[in-house]
This record gives C-alpha cells, sequence and structure tokens, in this order.
C-alpha cells in the first residue's frame, strides 16, 4: 500500500469519525472545536483529491470563519441557561431528514455514469476564450460568473439577517487587551494582508481568488476584534456599507453594461477582459472581507465620529 | 542515499519522535500547563527539525525560505496560543482551591 493510499484511508477514517463526535458533543464549544478539526481534514482531503481551490476554500472558511463564529455564539450562551432539549418527535424528524439528504447526495453520487469525463473537458476546451487562464477562477467569474453574483448576493443578505437578528456589537471589549495577543495580531495582521493581495492576484492563473482572499483578510479584522487591536473602519457605518455592497454593485454593473452593450449578460468584452475581471474580483474580495468581518463585529455602532447614512 | 539524504532523513525521523513525544503528553499529562509544555515541544522542535529535514530534502532555497517562514508563523501562533490558553486557565484553577 503506498502512503499516499494509507494517508487518503486515514483521512476517509477520521472524516466521518469527527462529524460524529460534532454531533454527539454535549458541549457546544467542544462541537465547536471539532468541527475546525473537521474543516482542517477537510482541507486536506481536498488537497488529497486535487483540489486545491476547494482546500483553501475549506481552510479559511470551514476551519477559520466558522470556527470562530460557532465558538463566539457558544461563548454567548450563558452556562447556567436551562439546555432544553428538543422533543423526541422533533429529533427523529430532524434525523430522517438528513438520512434523506444524505441518501439523496449519495444516490447521485452512484448514479453517475462509470467513465464519463464529467464538465473537465468541456471547461479545458472553454478556457481559451475565458477572461482568466486558471480553470477554477474562469469558471467561477466567467463561464459561470452568474453562480458568483448570487452568491455575493447571498452573503449580503445573510450579514443583514445577522445585523436584524443580533443587532449592535458591544461598545467596547470586555476585558482590557491582552499584550501578548495584541502583540501577535499586530505582527500577524500586515502578514494576512500579504496572502490575500497574493491570493488575489494569482487567483487568475493559479489556485486562489477573490472568495479565499477575502475570507483570509476578514478573518485579519476578526483577529483585531478579538485582541482589542483598535479597527479605524469599525465606527464608520458608510465606509462599512459601501465596502460590503461594492463587489455586487460592481459585478451588477458589468453584468448591465454587457447587457447594454448587446451582448450576453456578464459576457465580458474580447479587449481587457483579464483587467475587469481583476477589478471585479478585487471588489468582491473587499465585500467578502467587510462582510466576513461584520459577520463578527455585528452592526458598526452609530455614536461619537460615526458617519451615519 | 547521499549524505544530504540521509541527514534529511535523520531529521525527519527526528521530528516525528517530537510529535510521538508530543502527542502522548498531551493524552497522559495530568494538567494543562504540562500539557502545553507537551504540545509546544512538538509544535517548535518537532516541526523546526521537520521544516529542516524537508528544506534539505527539497533543494531549493525559494522552498526552503517558504518552510522557514511556515516554522517562524507557527512558531509566534504556538506561542501565543500557549500562554492564552494558560492565562484563560489560571482564574479557574485560583477558584477550585477556594
Amino acid at each position: 500500500m503506498s502512503p499516499g493510499t494509507l494517508l487518503d484511508l486515514l483521512l476517509a477514517a477520521a472524516l466521518p469519525v469527527l462529524a460524529l463526535v460534532a454531533v454527539l458533543a454535549r458541549d457546544l464549544r467542544r462541537a465547536a472545536v471539532v468541527l475546525v478539526s473537521l474543516g482542517l481534514l477537510a482541507a486536506l482531503a481536498w488537497i488529497r483529491l486535487d483540489a486545491p481551490d476547494v482546500a483553501l476554500a475549506e481552510a479559511a472558511i470551514g476551519a477559520g470563519l466558522t470556527g470562530v463564529l460557532f465558538l463566539d455564539a457558544a461563548g454567548r450562551i450563558p452556562k447556567a441557561a436551562p439546555r432544553r432539549r428538543a422533543g423526541l418527535a422533533a429529533r427523529l424528524a430532524g434525523a430522517a431528514l438528513c438520512a434523506a439528504a444524505a441518501a439523496t447526495f449519495a444516490s447521485a453520487v452512484l448514479s453517475l455514469p462509470a467513465g464519463a469525463e464529467g464538465l473537465g473537458p468541456a471547461v479545458e476546451r472553454a478556457l481559451p476564450e475565458a477572461a482568466a487562464t486558471h480553470a477554477v477562477t474562469a469558471v467561477l467569474l466567467d463561464l459561470r460568473g452568474w453562480d458568483t453574483l448570487l452568491e455575493i448576493a447571498v452573503l449580503l443578505v445573510a450579514l443583514l439577517g445577522v445585523w436584524a437578528a443580533a443587532g449592535a456589537g458591544p461598545d467596547a471589549p470586555a476585558a482590557p487587551p491582552e499584550p501578548v495577543l495584541a502583540w501577535t495580531v499586530r505582527v500577524l495582521v500586515p502578514l494576512v494582508v500579504l496572502v490575500s493581495g497574493l491570493l488575489l492576484w494569482t487567483g487568475a492563473r493559479a489556485p486562489g481568488g477573490a472568495f479565499q482572499a477575502g475570507v483570509v483578510l476578514g478573518g485579519g479584522g476578526i483577529l483585531m476584534a478579538v485582541a482589542g487591536v483598535p479597527r479605524p473602519w469599525a465606527r464608520r457605518a458608510g465606509l462599512v456599507r459601501a465596502g460590503m455592497g461594492v463587489g455586487l454593485a460592481l459585478f451588477l454593473a458589468a453584468g448591465a453594461a454587457a447587457l447594454l452593450a448587446g451582448r450576453a449578460l456578464l459576457e465580458y468584452p474580447a479587449a481587457g477582459a483579464g483587467a475587469l475581471l481583476l477589478a471585479i474580483e478585487a471588489a468582491l474580495t473587499v465585500s467578502i472581507a467587510v462582510v466576513v468581518d461584520a459577520l463578527f463585529d455585528g452592526r458598526p455602532r452609530l455614536g461619537a465620529g460615526a458617519e451615519g447614512p | 542515499m547521499t549524505s544530504a539524504e540521509a541527514i534529511s532523513l535523520a531529521l525527519l525521523v527526528a521530528a516525528c519522535l517530537f510529535f510521538l513525544s508530543g502527542t502522548v503528553g498531551l493524552l497522559r499529562f495530568p494538567d494543562l500547563p504540562s500539557r502545553l509544555h507537551a504540545l509546544a515541544k512538538a509544535d517548535n522542535l518537532g516541526l523546526g527539525l521537520a521544516v529542516a529535514g524537508l528544506a534539505l530534502a527539497s533543494g531549493s532555497l525559494a522552498i526552503a525560505l517558504k518552510l522557514l517562514v511556515v516554522w517562524l508563523l507557527a512558531l509566534a501562533a504556538s506561542a501565543a496560543n500557549a500562554y492564552l490558553m494558560a492565562g484563560t486557565a489560571r482564574p479557574a484553577r485560583r477558584a477550585e482551591r477556594r
């Protein structure tokens, strides 16, 4: 057995076990920590499946961002609060729903014709005419740009939902900033910005792109919020809102301009398509970063020095 | 096997030993500070030896420098993490003694 196969078998065995542990954990914080480990192993599994783009997204979103959000949410639930367990009927219904979803996925995978070529060759054929040379970026922003346009809109709606439900965040961190944490974050954040820029820039030719870059950048903002490092944008509601919207706005403008010029929606002009794509990706990165940061931090406070809408 | 390969292999084996002892320490030590102490050995020395072995095996300066950056980042993160985790545990232990 080759070392690669051994690693694959270990991953395939560990992933369902970790998922089960996360579901069965009584303590919410423990469940969140297990989910982070699950995300890291899933990222490794994607690398083994030769999908570095998905691995990057899984590590940044699955292990990093959702882990922080879950831990934060678990920490907000008072320990003394009575834990209401759902009734047996509700739990059975939930289990049945999950089983049905799993069966649907399994039957979809199993019904794939053996030896089918999949969509890979079709993308390869379309790649010379696409605005990016990296297949994944070409699919996300050019060949199937429509999907990405809707995804960024979904992110925006999700953030509005969180703001409506959770309200404004606390005015100041409850505890005084921890000096070691603050120092580490001050060292890390410039590197975070650098890595985010690298992911954005190389996204056209290599694994990376707006989603990974945006989540990494927003993660830097979350680190600063946790460490109590001043975040100059946090009180400027207008700036935050503009950042949230710029990705979707530019994407929509590009799509509308294509329609007005008599092309299909999101069909980029032949000349300058690469530059336009980079501009859209940069705007998407900013929007995703702001959404990620604001998901954690809550609605910007309107107070002294705030510029209201 | 060239001498570089032999040194690289020895470094990787040493790294595995540190990771093994760190994991055993995490599982077997009784309290948080000694567990953190065991983990820090795996993070610092284990990863450092692994990075040194892989850098030697890569035979490329660019890859060696990237691996060095990975190690330095892990060092900073692991030191800060250990400090923070030990810090959060201390008030709880004081409360236990009372």
